[in-house]
């Protein structure tokens, strides 16, 4: 009995220290999980309500006013879809300029939801697929902005000027693009584009290599514009809810009556896209005289032709909102018509107040001429009969239209193109320069869709250093060496001292 | 705080005193140096700022050296038992855990420190450059002195967790490299874990302050992070008194 009372005090004591340590364990246990809780919710917190300030001294990204005061208006979901790889090169600008996006919509003053979704085409096929269901895009390297079922795509072409022969860089204009594109998608309803049949007409449902417009149809309907066919002869009228009218290059003459509707339509304020090839008498000759461009008989040739055929750059733009954005871009004709601005502007505004006002977009080179009646002295310059370039091969004119105002309101509008294969499958597979970007532009400034004024483009910017071989080295012995050898210089001092 | 102060002199005395900390530095700047003219050297039009180069040059070495200055900060004095006798002098453990970290602090920030110099070598030698962006280069700093400080305290409550400066440096080395890869992996998945990752994408967060945006969402997590790992710290070396 008396030994078993030391060895029960013992394990008693053992007891003790043992719940001890167990309560101590528990309660240090207890405090870090705690503390693990804490932490991730401060961070959860944090994440979502943060500020951002740009403290570069040139705020490359920086949103303009124009863009915040937009933000601040605008209600309800926006998505955004990102199509790059994170390697391409247009990757990094994007990611910033979205994130300041991203930010003023956090911020902003209205209920607006912006969602950006990076979506890698290598990897995220899932959303590729989703994409390609919804809306039908397969192609990578493009902005998809989306409001309900409108949406809008932004081409990677569309972001930046380039020089066309080194292809650098020179003008960022990502802030401008993407806002316009949001403004159109988030204040319009979808437009309706009618184009017309019965006559030849290129036809935008059709895949074939040479004559379709599949292509370019393809991308008009993504940039959130409803293509219609219409045939005038059978709906006695253009329809009601028409917002502009596509006639590309009609093969047979529109009867007078036909012709009468157009005008008609037009004279309502109406808007309408003509691509007519040469040699065809379309029946629009006098509709189109009378509002100021003489429609010739003829065919342009360049000696600056590719591969002595019809086909040939076309780098000279007039001042219009058709081709601002063009300058440094060469647009592909195939053997075109001339569109030439009339010396008086149209016997149409004679009468009136509002004349015309016309504007020749794209002008064809010195050494180029206007060929009257080819087949008979073939393609040579006559100078008896022919016409010496530059000869403008599309114009366009407007009516109504009151000058020094940001936006036009209701106005009549005209395009003409000369030559239909500007934006066929044909060219359009050869891959030629800016013909879609002049053509969508052309199709944007007939249905009035706005841009937000005021965003300037900002000069890429060049950071990387011109340094020779011989300054290479200097740099690399200063910092490769010099830099160590003075703190190994300090440590000897150091170690010297104490020694003594 | 006096007793905080001269624990932390003899820490600052333990690492600059030591010819191993001058070896460390040497290299360090030396391999940080060439990383930064192999960038400018590769870092074609219209390339990146300077202040991004800075960061991307340091960035590489950072999970290495972090490694080498905290491994040893209480593995050591658990294998040779110094950290017994140190705990029955009259100090708390946050005065131990905060000592140790100053301390280790002070070392990295001198060690990185002379990086800053290159913006003005540069021109010394003859290299055209663009003015200097003040605004980047003390943002880019910051978020270096805070990704450090997360990654010296996460460093030292590894070193504190095992007696063996192998096992100590393998595991520090591991948990240091994750928020300096976390930008590439979030690059690699899908949306909403990009999202996830690139919040802990240490790389990210430098080169954004590099380029002079400044953010609250990196700073909260890195002062969290750090005051998280050593509260752990503490409770972990207090709880020593109990076994």
């Amino acid at each position: 009995m008396d030994l078993e009372e030391p060895l029960s005090s013992t394990a008693q004591s053992r007891w003790r220290y043992r719940r001890r340590r167990l309560v101590t364990g528990a309660n240090v246990a207890t405090a870090m999980a705690l503390a693990v809780v804490l932490a991730t919710m401060i961070n959860m917190i944090g994440a979502r309500r943060f500020f951002r300030w740009d403290v570069s001294q040139e705020r490359y990204y920086a949103m303009s006013t124009n863009t915040v005061q937009f933000l601040d208006q605008i209600q309800g979901e926006v998505a955004i879809d990102v199509v790059y790889s994170p390697e391409h090169s247009s990757f990094k600008d994007l990611r910033h300029l979205l994130d300041e996006y991203s930010y003023a919509a956090r911020h902003a003053a209205s209920t607006v939801d912006l969602r950006i979704r990076y979506i890698d085409p290598d990897r995220d096929l899932g959303r590729m697929k989703e994409l390609k269901d919804r809306f039908g895009i397969e192609e990578r390297n493009l902005l998809v902005l989306s409001v309900e079922q409108r949406r809008k795509v932004v081409q990677n072409s569309e972001l930046y000027t380039v020089w066309p022969l080194t292809r650098e860089r020179i003008m960022f204009h990502g802030e401008s693009v993407i806002s316009s594109a949001l403004l159109n998608l988030t204040r319009e309803k979808t437009p309706v584009v009618y184009a017309l049949k019965g006559h030849g007409e290129r036809d935008p449902w059709s895949f074939h290599e040479r004559h379709g417009y599949s292509k370019i149809a393809r991308l008009v309907q993504r940039d959130n514009i409803d293509l219609k066919p219409l045939v005038l002869a059978a709906m006695k009228g253009v329809p009601a809810d028409a917002d502009a009218l596509l006639i590309a290059g009609p093969t047979r003459r529109y009867s007078d009556e036909e012709a009468q509707l157009i005008s008609e339509y037009i004279e309502k304020n109406g808007r309408v896209i003509f691509l007519l090839d040469p040699y065809v008498k379309t029946g629009f000759e006098a509709l189109i005289e009378s509002w100021g461009v003489r429609l010739e008989d003829d065919l342009v040739v360049d000696t600056t032709s590719l591969s002595g055929g019809r086909e040939f750059y076309v780098g000279t733009f007039g001042e219009h909102p058709v081709s601002e954005r063009l300058q440094n871009t060469l647009l592909m004709f195939s053997g075109p018509r001339s569109v030439e601005p009339a010396a008086s502007e149209g016997t149409n505004g004679v009468q009136r107040s509002d004349r015309p006002k016309i504007t020749g977009l794209a002008m064809t080179s010195k050494q180029s001429w206007a060929k009257l009646n080819p087949s008979d002295r073939g393609l040579g310059f006559d100078a008896a009969v022919d016409r010496r370039g530059p000869i403008t091969v599309a114009a366009a004119m407007e009516r109504g239209a009151a000058s020094g105002e940001a936006m036009e309101i209701d106005t009549a509008k005209i395009v003409v193109i000369g030559d239909s294969d500007i934006v066929g499958n044909a060219v359009l597979n050869s891959g030629a320069g800016g013909n879609v970007g002049f053509f969508m532009n052309a199709l944007n400034w007939l249905l009035e869709r706005e841009s937000i004024m005021g965003i300037q483009a900002r000069p890429v910017q060049m950071h990387a250093l011109t340094m020779d071989r011989e300054l290479y080295k200097r740099v690399g012995l200063a910092l490769v060496v010099g830099i160590p050898a003075v703190v190994a210089f300090l440590g000897v001092l150091i170690w010297m001292n104490r020694r003594r | 705080m006096r007793k905080f102060l001269v624990m932390w002199q003899k820490e600052l005395t333990g690492h600059f005193l030591s010819s191993t900390a001058y070896l460390t530095m040497c290299v360090f700047l030396a391999v940080t140096g060439w990383t930064f003219v192999w960038t400018l050297s590769k870092n074609e039009a219209p390339g990146d700022p300077l202040t991004v180069l800075i960061a991307i040059s340091v960035t590489m070495w950072m999970p290495i050296v972090i490694t080498v200055v905290t491994m040893g900060l209480f593995a050591e004095e658990k294998r040779s038992g110094t950290l017994e006798s140190l705990l029955t002098v009259p100090v708390t453990e946050w005065q131990v855990v905060m000592a140790k970290y100053a301390g280790a602090m002070s070392f990295v920030v001198v060690m990185v420190a002379p990086t800053a110099g290159y913006l003005f070598i540069l021109p010394a030698v003859g290299v055209q450059m663009p003015s200097l962006d003040l605004g980047s280069l003390l943002a880019g700093y910051s978020i270096l002195a805070l990704i450090v400080g997360f990654c010296t305290a996460m460093g030292l409550l590894i070193s504190l967790l095992t007696r063996n400066q192998v096992v100590s440096a393998i595991a520090c080395f591991c948990a240091v490299c994750i928020p300096f890869v976390m930008g590439g992996v979030s690059r690699a998945v899908p949306q909403p874990a990009s999202d996830v990752l690139a919040y802990l994408a240490a790389d990210e967060h430098l080169l954004a302050f590099a380029r002079g945006m400044v953010d609250t969402r990196p700073i909260v997590l890195y002062v969290s992070g750090t005051m998280l790992a050593l509260f752990l710290a503490v409770r972990v070396l207090e709880s020593r008194r109990w076994t």
